[in-house]
């Protein structure tokens, strides 16, 4: 996805202002039941610090991880296929749905089967691919891509999706959640008693047992994996935990932090095959190796709760769709860059504030403002190796800023690089600014100022400014520091 | 608290709900009271040897309803699909979150606590442990001693629910709507005469 479909993207939600207040209240009650749901753990502080360990324990160790569960799969008859790429993952599945036979597949829903493009790869074969996930149904009925990790059609209302079902369905139905769940209950119900593969995600893959862990709410997972008789994991390399004992404390933690949830609803521990089925277990690679003993190796501790989207000030401006078809927010643009190159996102990791609200929200602390860093930096080196891509990306930069911001700070350079220009502009601005304020808050400011304060306010400039206390030798009274 | 009060009480808050019983014959009467709330009219139900030592096969049977009895052999799941409520009995249950946690066995079809709209589940009070790691740390055993036959276990957390349309909670989305869990706190032997 390039820089200017990121633009256009971004403005699309930044302009829908009902999807903004979603957003804002929707991802601020997340954002509370997680801190509750953390609160109420007897140490969440002590947890996240094993949570952190363990992952980074795991992703030192991968290789011999990965064997040892491969081993165990393997030796119980279940089947494993380790794909070096995205398209190598859905061929496989693809071929093994064709010689089987399959026409109709049930999915639940699993971000990394988006990233490898299944659903077109069995379309291709002939095979029909449904998502049984609710918001992934009705996302998979208008040709749409996640707008959250965990929760797909958060930008989508009860009208638009009344809508969608009306217009699959031909019938007439309220606008009512509990009456567009109880079609979608219906219509899935014969899906899942049809199909001939379920396909299903993997939150953590148990090495020792060879055993997988879902964590699903609605129940489609349960459905996806106890009744085709052809099942199919997909799963990213990293997803390992070596024995039961991690599960438990990243089980203690993954729903806490992605929905406030103390358990989701239904945690599945399926170790394959089971009697009668054929498993297949697909482990994806698709950039993933490459990463470790990177400067990027820490992504790879990323647990996929959605926790750093739900707090993060430029996600919640810009939505889900702008980073791109698989993977959003701040994990989205330290991800999307690692694993699909800098050319389909290499832009996303400048479109952050670097605020770390999200590390503060993750549960196994990830630095993800160090990450973002870290892209920052490989892309400055990158383009300032030569003169000419130097050149270039300084008049690519110049050509996205716009001539009036490069006028305000073209301003803000000359006043402040000039001591006495600054005492006199800072001391005149805190008088002129009071035609601009509005209930004590500087609203609607001059242009280019105006630009910044169009949809935002700031606080005013203080009568005395905190040069004049210095000089004056004094602290702030109490009064001043809370205002 | 006590693990018994615990686990009701995070059952309850997550819309599920959960029934004490000190004797089968309690257990029984919860059984009949649930089957007539929903107006069950088929009962699907493990052959576990529990259910029937306490009496609830019988008293469904007293209920005027029609069981369904899944399992060893493969289960007809759309038959299984026809039937209102499922019964089942869970080996292990987890206070901490109000889980009940069911494992698979030749003769227990976990669909049953899946397909049909009302799913009841006998907990007995002794198979309550504190929390998840504690509940993994005892799965983790059981599946090293046997993976092929726990091939599959399930935490049930409350009724089926999503959030998907507007942020606001449904039920019953794919899996049950309602999930009950009859807490046995009476004498074990009643129940181990069946096992």
């Amino acid at each position: 996805m390039s820089r200017a479909e990121f633009d256009r993207l971004a403005a699309k939600t930044m302009a829908d202002t009902g999807l903004l207040k979603t957003l804002e209240t929707g991802l601020g009650r997340k954002k509370a039941g997680r801190l509750q749901a953390w609160a109420e753990l007897p140490d969440a502080g002590a947890l996240r610090a094993e949570a952190q360990q363990i992952r980074a324990r795991v992703i030192e160790g991968l290789e011999d991880h990965l064997a040892r569960f491969s081993a165990a799969v393997t030796s119980r008859g279940g089947h494993v296929y380790r794909a070096a790429t995205a398209a190598a993952a859905s061929a496989y599945i693809a071929d093994l749905a064709a010689a089987r036979g399959v026409r109709l597949a049930v999915k639940s829903k699993s971000m990394v089967s988006e990233e490898i493009g299944l659903n077109r790869a069995l379309q291709q074969r002939g095979v029909r691919a449904v998502e049984t996930d609710l918001g992934e149904y009705i996302i998979q009925l208008e040709g749409e891509t996640p707008f959250h990790i965990i929760g797909p059609s958060l930008h989508k209302s009860r009208f638009e999706v009344q809508a969608i079902f009306e217009r699959e369905s031909g019938e007439r139905l309220a606008d009512d959640p509990a009456v567009l769940t109880a079609f979608a209950r219906a219509r899935l119900r014969e899906e899942f008693l049809s199909a001939e593969m379920g396909i299903s995600g993997c939150n953590f893959a148990v090495a020792e047992t060879g055993s997988i862990s879902l964590t699903t709410n609605e129940g489609n997972g349960r459905m996806v994996t106890s009744l085709p008789r052809l099942q199919v994991t997909v799963m990213g390399m990293e997803r390992i935990v070596p024995t039961w004992d991690e599960l438990g404390v990243m089980l203690s933690l993954l729903s806490r932090s992605a929905t406030g949830q103390k358990l989701s609803v239904y945690t599945t521990l399926l170790t394959p095959p089971a009697p009668g089925k054929e498993h297949h277990v697909v482990i994806i690679d698709g950039g993933r190796s490459a990463l470790i003993g990177s400067d990027l190796q820490e992504v790879l501790h990323c647990i996929r709760c959605g926790a750093c989207l739900n707090v993060c000030p430029v996600y919640r401006q810009i939505g889900g769709h702008a980073y791109g078809p698989v993977y959003s927010g701040p994990i989205g643009a330290v991800l999307n860059p690692a694993l699909f190159g800098d050319c389909a996102a290499g832009h996303l990791p400048h479109a952050s504030t670097l605020c770390g609200a999200c590390s503060d929200a993750c549960p196994v602390k990830i630095d993800l403002p160090g990450l973002l860093l870290a892209h920052r930096r490989r892309h400055a080196r990158a383009t300032t190796g030569s003169a000419a891509a130097a050149t270039k990306s300084a008049a690519a930069a110049r050509a996205q800023i716009g001539w009036r911001q490069r006028l305000a700070f073209a301003l803000w350079a000359a006043v402040f690089s000039r001591p006495a220009l600054y005492r006199l502009t800072t001391r005149l601005a805190a008088r002129l600014q009071r035609p601009w304020l509005r209930d004590g808050r500087l609203r609607r400011g001059p242009a280019p100022l105006s630009l910044w304060t169009g949809d935002r306010d700031l606080p005013p400039l203080a009568r005395r400014r905190l040069r004049d206390h210095w000089s004056a030798g004094g602290g702030l009274s109490e009064e001043e520091q809370g205002s | 608290m006590t693990p018994v009060e615990q686990f009701c009480a995070e059952l309850s808050a997550v819309q599920g709900e959960a029934r004490l019983a000190a004797d089968p014959a309690a257990l029984a009467g919860h059984l009949r009271e649930i089957l007539a709330a929903h107006a069950i009219g088929r009962l699907a139900h493990w052959q576990h040897p529990a259910l029937a030592a306490l009496g609830l096969l019988a008293a469904a049977d007293a209920a005027g309803v029609e069981r369904l009895a899944v399992g060893p052999e493969p289960t007809d799941q759309r038959l299984l699909a026809t039937a209102a409520a499922g019964l089942t009995h869970s080996d292990l249950a987890i206070a901490e979150t109000g889980s009940i946690v069911l494992f698979s066995r030749p003769d227990q079809e976990l669909t049953v606590s899946l397909l049909p709209l009302v799913h009841i589940a006998v907990v007995p009070a002794a198979a309550i442990v504190a929390d998840v790691p504690a509940a993994t740390a005892h799965l983790g055993r059981l599946v090293r001693e046997d993976p092929a036959g726990l091939h599959t276990i399930h935490f049930i957390t409350g009724p089926s629910r999503s959030a998907d349309i507007e942020m606001t909670m449904t039920r019953g989305v794919h899996g049950p709507q309602f999930v009950y869990a009859l807490v046995y706190t009476g004498d074990p032997a009643a129940q181990a005469a069946g096992t």
